[in-house]
């Protein structure tokens, strides 16, 4: 593929994408680099190059920990010596920690589904393709897991203003 | 296409507006990239291989034949065969073949004192009435039938295994 293709679509997906893959493993940031890598080794580019990202990433992730063992081993280790899923927020944006700490509370398909749409720029049909439900799942998942996170952090917003 | 972001309440924007952090190295990236494509280009493609790994198969498959091939038998087996019966030999026959009579001579040409002998080397006609026709030929071998009996076997024919062609003995 195209190096500058390349370097457009690791712009705008790969910090999504590493916090999609910590959802699923604890090193995200390996997953995201082999699925960028695949994303390189291909011909020619895919047709939806950011549903193919997600998709590859969650299979490769979905690997990486099948090894439940390895994983409940690594796992209080990785979650000390991880940076935290976000950056720090402006002045009048939401407590990073507090919205990791309410994402963390999620289940792992809400979580995917909130992270693929909200910091992914996924739509609901893309989302689904990416992990294999239909878009009115994905809908469906999203809007449970939002409503979830909204009394986690004490918000009091309407879901959704349009359709 | 529209960014679904736009559709988002306010919640949903305040949260969004949370950076996830970046973990990958984009430099390491894009040079780990490169190498994997300069690898993939140098990379020979599956048909010498295949090709190698066949001939590879085919020489230990013949190997293995060449170890286990059976030891060879030996079987005896009596055939009777019929003797063939013997030709039989036909007998030798001698033919004689006569030189036409010379005409006789007018009588009284030949000197009563003359020797007879000489006097048929210088007139054979002079011999004609008192000496009996020369041989021509002798032939020795298996009877020919042939009209011309006598004759042939003298032409040599193929076959004849004593043909003697010659003059008056």
């Amino acid at each position: 593929m195209d190096p500058d293709a390349i370097g457009r679509l690791l712009d705008r997906h790969e910090a999504p994408l590493t916090l999609f893959a910590r959802q699923l493993c604890d090193a995200p940031e390996d997953v995201v680099q082999e699925a960028f890598l695949r994303l390189a080794d291909l011909d020619r580019e895919p047709d939806d190059p950011g549903a193919w990202l997600y998709r590859v990433a969650r299979n490769l992730a979905l690997d990486a920990s099948r090894a439940a063992g390895r994983r409940r081993r690594h796992e209080a280790r990785a979650a000390a010596a991880s940076p935290g899923w976000f950056d720090p927020a402006p002045i009048d944006g939401p407590e990073p920690a507090e919205a990791e700490a309410a994402l963390r509370s999620l289940p792992v398909e809400e979580r995917e589904v909130i992270v693929a749409h909200l910091w992914g720029g996924l739509t609901f049909e893309r989302v689904g393709r990416a992990i294999g439900v239909s878009s009115s799942t994905a809908h469906r998942l999203y809007a449970r897991g939002l409503q979830t996170l909204r009394e986690r952090m004490g918000a009091s917003c309407p879901t959704r203003e349009t359709s | 296409m529209s960014d679904p972001r736009d559709e988002l309440t306010a919640f949903e924007r305040s949260l969004s507006g949370l950076a996830p952090s970046r973990g990958v190295d984009r430099d390491r990236l894009m040079y780990e990239a490169g190498r994997r494509a300069g690898l993939r280009e140098a990379r020979p493609g599956w048909r010498w291989p295949a090709v190698a790994a066949g001939l590879t198969l085919a020489t230990i498959g013949q190997a293995v034949m060449l170890g286990r091939r059976p030891t060879e038998r030996v079987v005896a087996r009596v055939v009777a065969v019929p003797a063939p019966a013997p030709t039989p030999v036909p007998e030798p026959v001698v033919v004689l073949t006569r030189r036409e009579p010379v005409p006789a001579s007018r009588p009284g040409d030949v000197s009563p004192s003359r020797p007879r002998w000489l006097t048929a080397r210088t007139d054979p006609a002079a011999l004609a009435e008192t000496e009996p026709p020369l041989l021509s030929a002798v032939y020795i071998g298996p009877l020919v039938d042939d009209p011309d009996d006598t004759l042939t076997p003298l032409r040599g024919r193929v076959g004849d295994p004593r043909s003697i062609p010659g003059g008056p003995l």
